[in-house]
């Protein structure tokens, strides 16, 4: 779907979006810190390069699809989920 | 390497906020020279600021605040907003911050940016959360109307002084974008502060007032030396109210 009067390409100029994603980052750490587990974790190499943190995509040897041929499938959602699991267990294991 | 702001976040530094303008220690933003000299013309003959200057002191990251390192943050209170809470055009010992530290006698940091945003404002707030949980934090909301853009170096806030004709403020001005906006950042800076120290907001924008639910519109009793923005009375009152909060 196109943004209307293209909005986002002005939006998108200079670091704007990078700034305001390491903003938002900021945010949403520190609405969590000791207050729960918090996990973090993308599927997008520029997400992960920006924010130094875990790109899932690249532990996954066998990336499937889902039926749009776009999102991610049913074997890669399931091995997201184990990585979730394990970092959880290992939160636990230290609190 | 420059002074990029990812790594002013990295750090967790406030937001960079310098302004630049002619004898900026005494006069800053709308309160201009020019703006004094035409309003010597039209103020009456006691008007207090006919023989009181103005002076601004800020701190080596353009905050009108103490160096952030000598800051005793669990002590203070730390009160964020736009121009008001700066204190464009009070002196220093009239800012909201100097009048409500002298009432509770705390340190008060004044995080107050000209021009800047709610979503300004918030992001600030969710730096400070990285340093020592302060006795207190105020949220001063500016007006709903307001964003702020960023470049590899250069914060831009925008507001109605950038109003024209198919830019980018314009269009984040359509439909009911700066109202949703707006409620976010608010609902985000309520949840960085609760169970964490003690919050109080409050507005002197009419159309930040109509937006959020239960947030005192304070009025203005004077006007300052740029005859915009409130007076020494005005941030008095503010004061009062803020110290009368506390607990």
């Amino acid at each position: 779907m196109s943004p209307p009067n293209r909005f986002y390409d002005e939006w998108a100029q200079n670091d704007n979006p990078k700034i305001t994603a390491l903003l938002y980052r900021i945010i949403s750490r520190q609405i969590w810190t000791n207050r729960t587990h918090y996990l973090e974790a993308t599927l997008f190499a520029s997400t992960a390069a920006l924010f130094k943190c875990h790109d899932i995509k690249t532990e996954i040897e066998n990336i499937d699809l889902a039926r749009d041929l776009i999102h991610p499938g049913r074997h890669t959602t399931a091995h997201i989920a184990a990585y979730f699991a394990e970092q959880l267990h290992t939160d636990d294991q230290h609190d | 390497m420059t002074n990029t702001i990812n790594n002013i976040l990295s750090n967790n530094f406030f937001l960079p906020y310098h302004e630049e303008q002619d004898d900026v220690n005494h006069f800053r933003n709308t309160d201009s020279k020019r703006c004094f000299e035409k309003n010597l013309k039209t103020q009456p003959d006691d008007w207090y600021y006919r023989h009181n200057p103005v002076t601004y002191t800020v701190n080596s990251k353009g905050y009108r605040a103490p160096e952030f390192s000598t800051v005793d943050w669990e002590a203070a209170v730390v009160i964020f907003g736009c121009s008001n809470v700066f204190g464009v055009g009070v002196s220093d010992e009239h800012t909201i911050s100097s009048q409500l530290s002298k009432l509770i006698n705390r340190p008060v940091i004044n995080l107050g940016v000209t021009g800047s945003s709610i979503q300004y404002a918030t992001f600030n707030s969710a730096i400070l959360t990285a340093y020592p949980c302060p006795y207190a934090v105020i949220q001063l909301w500016t007006s709903v109307e307001r964003t702020v853009v960023f470049t590899r170096t250069m914060i831009h806030c925008l507001g109605p002084w950038s109003y024209k004709p198919k830019s980018l403020y314009n269009k984040w001005l359509e439909n009911n974008n700066p109202r949703a906006t707006a409620l976010l950042h608010r609902t985000i800076s309520q949840e960085l502060w609760k169970n964490r120290s003690q919050y109080l907001e409050a507005t002197l924008f009419l159309d930040t007032a109509d937006q959020f639910d239960h947030c005192k519109l304070f009025k203005y009793y004077d006007h300052a030396r740029d005859q915009i923005h409130p007076g020494k009375l005005t941030a008095a009152r503010i004061a009062a109210h803020f110290a009368e909060q506390l607990t």
